[in-house]
């Protein structure tokens, strides 16, 4: 009863797509290979080989899979224009084409999707078939008037910048850009106002403008009748939309363990179906499973069709065909059929989290929770209650091992109170959403009724968002796990399977509990194996961050106290510090900033630290001494204040640090002072280890290197030099470069940024000098790593 | 339509209830072999049995069925497959077996309509159908004749009758009938089917009702006859 042939089917369909990074075969040979195959087979069949050895046939089919994986997954390989997608940043370039796809409407802009079949930029133009994601942004007058006129089919033409995705530019960060090439994206074309875009032709197209137009009215029926944050979630809920939940509380339901809720999944499509199942029950069988399934394929369109609601809805649908011909399936076996047409469509889906933490738990709770349901089966327990609670426990616990190593991978957090809140939350969920659906449908007919259905929404919602708020609070809710690799991951896997295996032929108590040790153990020990930090115990590492037009350096001590001089622009639209610098902080497993310090206040050097205050990451901050002036050197240390954050002012002081020292050069006495600019009172620090020296000027000029030539002379000498005010012409002049005299030079700049960073001229000054320069904006993230006696720059990459 | 189930098959299988084997392309429902391992009822046994379970009162003017249940064999297995696995194709299946078969007797029977015993509409709703129905469904749709559902109802809710004597059957089920469109039943003839008959209780319940609101006769099949 459990030969279901497309199961192995699916199997070897993946491991022929995963093949594909590794095996390079041309797609003419392969072709020509599987004809081959094909013809053998039914040679072999003609002469009855097969009956004789069967063999034969699994090799045969075990190649054609293969071999057809592979080939789907070169076919679906999206073809990028190599001029457009060599481009960095464009000021004007014009493109005309169709609007694929609305986006739901955002507070500062609207997003949308572009097919385009012209490029056009300083005189160049490039006729092919190209995606853009537009982002309409400047006054609201003209997005609201987008949002309400434009209708996806339309044909237009736009003005505006052009940028590649962020590519990964740092340790473990997301790479954007080979997101949106998976999706065949070749970059981002913001438009700052709606007068450059000129409709060409008015040609709504039917299906996608009905869908457009649909989600659109839910959402402002959402909005309409809810509190924002109920609204933000249920936006996440009904539409697959979760831009709007904020990133505090996605921390939160990630503590918790509850993040899976938030991605629109098997569980509210099951919810979904439960609705329909009841609407639809006194209908007689066919009429029953058609409106289901109907009802299913709509709210998967209206989702947008994330892999998550694809795969659960193609497994229900898979259960109700079998039921309606009379045919066997299982959870393994609908699921392989959801794996199989969504790799076709897209084979790289394999490589999304979505798709893997989808599948993942669903492979977990098919083959793990039958287990533990037995054991709770035979504990023979009498309240029914009980029972059930537990039996929803082990679903729970079986999805989280299976998704265990993802998760890791992907939030570095392992939720111990995953259990708990997944009790409360999921049935709360279930209420949310089957609230959320009698308010639209009754809102749509009598708005004055589904308020009070809203209302009670809101109080759930504000119930459970507080829940998860205190849950996600403790400190003992989760731990924070460094660099789990996907070596760790097999190593996971492995020893459940074996567990799996061995828990199948020896039953007793005892044997169950070694087993359990076991596996435990064993896990643990395999997975500390291949552990190496990228920054090493018992040296210096300065971690110079790309955090584009800015400064940001990460800093770790032999002692393994750390430090952070700066911490990249924040802007309405690309906070550093938050996008940036605290992701990179997990990875690195730094929990806390022991030392912040601010080099001056200018907003690409401060700026980061807000996001980064605002979660507990920095211990105290040096600055320079406040300049009343600037109001927002006012505003910075009253939130400083407010966040009780100890403030220290750069003034000749010298920290031991490990075995460590850090001189702060900075003399606020020094009568000058107070007549310098902003960048020019730039914290100068210097961190010495051993033999080896660092000095970091933040964006001081001129002025102060004179300064500083005058007062430490031979001092200056070091063997890495941050290059003054990210490689200016107003820094670096002849003669502190001969006092410093570096080996490497640092420069933080921005790619083509706007400001002509670094000057040629710097670049060549150091060039002639033989010191090695080093920038973020050719380089990314760069690593330096000293043992007392050598400096090396490690590649991270 | 071969390729397509073929294909379908490829997907979503189709497994013997009884054997759990792969069922071939032409076979349907069961295979080839289990089927022809159940046994048949013939005439003597047949007359055998409705001496003992209708002729007592003169209800049912007329019985006949396919199969002899037992214990553990291919049959049970199919009819637990649309008990409890839902099959409730398996039973339109045991229906069109039923048609082909019997052909001859019921058509001599001359009867208007055929109707199922009624499931109570919880029961109907745990299991989303009633089976009896869709073999009913597979007869009528085999000999041509009109199946009509809803001119009897089951008011009352019976618990399961499987360990319960004759005795007891009779007066679990008394009164648990009740007749729906009274006119739709003066002056016809019905054929009442029902999945297994074991003690005829039921079906003789039905029957009663049927002709109290004016039935001309009412006759009785099953897909098996149980001990």
């Amino acid at each position: 009863m459990n030969d279901f042939a497309v199961i192995k089917f699916s199997i070897v369909f993946v491991f022929g797509i995963l093949l594909l990074p590794l095996v390079q075969v041309n797609i003419l040979s392969l072709i020509i290979l599987i004809i081959l195959l094909l013809l053998l087979t039914i040679i072999l069949k003609r002469k009855r080989v097969f009956e004789k050895y069967n063999i034969f046939l699994t090799v045969i089919s075990l190649l054609l899979i293969i071999s057809l994986g592979n080939i789907t997954s070169q076919f679906s390989k999206v073809q990028l224009n190599t001029f457009v997608s060599n481009l960095y940043k464009e000021k004007n370039v014009i493109v005309s084409g169709k609007i694929d796809k609305i986006e739901l409407e955002r507070e500062y802009e609207i997003q949308f999707l572009l097919s385009a079949d012209k490029f056009m930029v300083n005189d160049i133009t490039v006729n092919d078939k190209m995606i853009f994601l537009c982002k309409l942004r400047g006054n609201e007058k003209g997005r609201v008037e987008f949002y309400q006129m434009m209708k996806p089919g339309f044909e237009i033409e736009l003005t505006g910048r052009f940028k590649k995705g962020r590519e990964r530019r740092n340790p473990g960060e997301f790479d954007y850009n080979a997101y949106l090439k998976t999706k065949g994206i070749e970059g981002i074309i913001t438009i700052d106002t709606l007068t450059n875009i000129k409709v060409i032709y008015e040609s709504p197209e039917l299906f996608s403008n009905s869908i457009f137009q649909v989600r659109k009215y839910i959402n402002k029926q959402i909005s309409l009748m809810h509190n924002s944050e109920t609204a933000a979630l249920l936006r996440g809920l009904l539409l697959a939309d979760r831009r709007e939940i904020d990133q505090e509380t996605k921390t939160q339901f990630i503590n918790s363990g509850v993040i899976h809720v938030l991605a629109v999944s098997g569980l509210h499509v099951g919810f979904i179906a439960l609705i329909f199942i009841i609407l639809f029950g006194r209908f007689n069988i066919y009429l029953r499973s058609v409106l289901t399934i109907i009802g299913l394929l709509l709210f998967m369109i209206l989702t947008g069709v994330p892999p998550s609601v694809f795969r659960a809805t193609v497994m229900a649908l898979v259960i109700i065909v079998a039921f309606l011909t009379n045919r066997s399936t299982n959870i393994f076996n609908s699921l392989a059929i959801a794996a199989l047409i969504i790799l076709i469509i897209n084979p790289d889906e394999i490589y999304s989290p979505g798709f893997q933490l989808s599948f993942s738990a669903v492979i977990a709770i098919g083959v793990i929770y039958p287990i533990i349901s037995r054991v709770i089966n035979r504990l023979q327990i009498k309240s029914k209650f009980v029972r059930y609670v537990l039996l929803f426990m082990a679903v729970s616990f079986a999805a989280q091992i299976g998704t265990m190593p993802f998760t890791l991978i992907y939030f570095g957090k392992l939720s111990v109170i995953a259990l708990a809140a997944n009790i409360i939350v999921i049935p709360a969920i279930g209420i949310i959403i089957s609230l959320a659906v009698v308010t639209l449908i009754i809102g749509s007919i009598f708005p004055p009724i589904a308020l009070y259905y809203a209302a009670a929404n809101d109080l759930i919602t504000w119930l459970m968002l507080n829940l998860i708020n205190f849950t996600g609070d403790l400190n003992f809710s989760h731990f924070r796990i460094v660099g789990y690799s996907i070596y760790d991951s097999v190593v996971f896997y492995f020893f459940i399977a074996l567990f799996i295996y061995f828990i199948g032929r020896y039953k007793t108590k005892l044997a169950i509990v070694i087993l359990l040790i076991l596996t435990i153990s064993n896990v643990i020990l395999f997975s500390f194996l291949d552990d190496e930090e990228l920054l090493p115990e018992n040296q210096l590492s300065v971690l110079m961050v790309d955090v584009g037009q800015g400064d940001s350096f990460i800093i770790k001590f032999p002692n393994n106290k750390t430090a952070l001089i700066d911490a990249g622009e924040a802007t309405f639209y690309f906070d550093y510090g938050e996008r940036v610098i605290l992701p990179l902080l997990n990875y690195l497993g730094i929990e806390k900033i022991d030392y912040g310090f601010v080099s001056h206040l200018d907003l690409d050097h401060y700026g980061g630290f807000v996001a980064l205050i605002l979660e507990d990451r920095i211990g105290e901050i040096y600055k320079p001494a406040l300049d009343t002036s600037l109001t927002k050197d006012l505003k910075f240390e009253k939130f400083l204040k407010n966040k009780n954050i100890p403030i220290t002012y750069y003034d000749k002081q010298s920290l031991e640090i490990g075995n460590c020292k850090v001189y702060i050069l900075t003399n606020k006495e020094e009568s000058e002072f107070y007549s310098l600019s902003s960048n020019n009172r730039s914290g100068i620090l210097k961190i010495v280890y051993g033999e080896s020296s660092f000095l970091f000027t933040g964006d001081a000029e001129k002025r102060v290197e004179n300064i500083l030539i005058d007062n430490y002379q031979s001092f200056l000498d070091v063997d890495v030099l941050k290059v003054g005010h990210h490689g200016s012409k107003t820094s670096s002049y002849d003669e502190f470069l001969q006092y410093t005299s570096p080996q490497y030079a640092l420069i933080s700049a921005g790619i083509k940024n706007k400001f002509g960073h670094p000057a040629q001229n710097v670049i060549s000054k150091f060039k002639s000098n033989n010191v090695k320069i080093l920038r973020t904006d050719k380089n990314g993230a760069v690593l330096m790593v000293s043992n007392g006696e050598q400096i090396f720059a490690e590649n991270w990459k | 339509m071969q390729i397509i189930n073929g294909f379908f098959d490829f997907f979503i299988p189709r497994y013997c209830p009884s054997c759990k084997k792969k069922l071939e392309l032409e076979e349907n429902c069961i295979c080839d072999e289990c089927l022809s391992s159940i046994e048949r009822v013939d005439s003597d046994r047949l007359n055998l049995e409705y001496q003992r379970k209708f002729a007592s009162t003169s209800i049912i003017s007329g019985f006949t069925s396919l199969f002899v249940f037992e214990k553990d064999e291919a049959l049970q297995l199919l009819i637990h497959s649309i008990k409890y696995n839902k099959r409730f194709l398996n039973a339109k299946y045991l229906g069109k077996l039923i048609g082909e078969k019997l052909k001859e007797q019921i058509q001599n029977w001359c009867v208007d309509f055929i109707l199922p015993v009624p499931l109570h509409s919880i029961r109907k709703a745990d299991r989303g159908f009633n089976q009896s129905k869709h073999i009913t469904i597979g007869i009528g749709k085999e000999l041509g004749i009109k199946v009509k559902n809803n001119l009897i109802r089951r008011i009352r809710y019976t618990e399961t009758q499987t360990d319960l004597t004759l005795k007891e059957r009779e007066e679990n089920i008394s009164e648990a009938f009740q007749a729906k469109q009274e006119r739709m039943i003066e002056g016809k003839t019905f054929l009442l089917v029902d999945d297994v008959i074991t003690t005829g209780a039921t079906i003789k319940e039905c029957g009663k009702i049927l002709l109290e609101n004016g039935a001309v006769k009412v006759f009785a099949c099953s897909a098996a006859i149980a001990e």
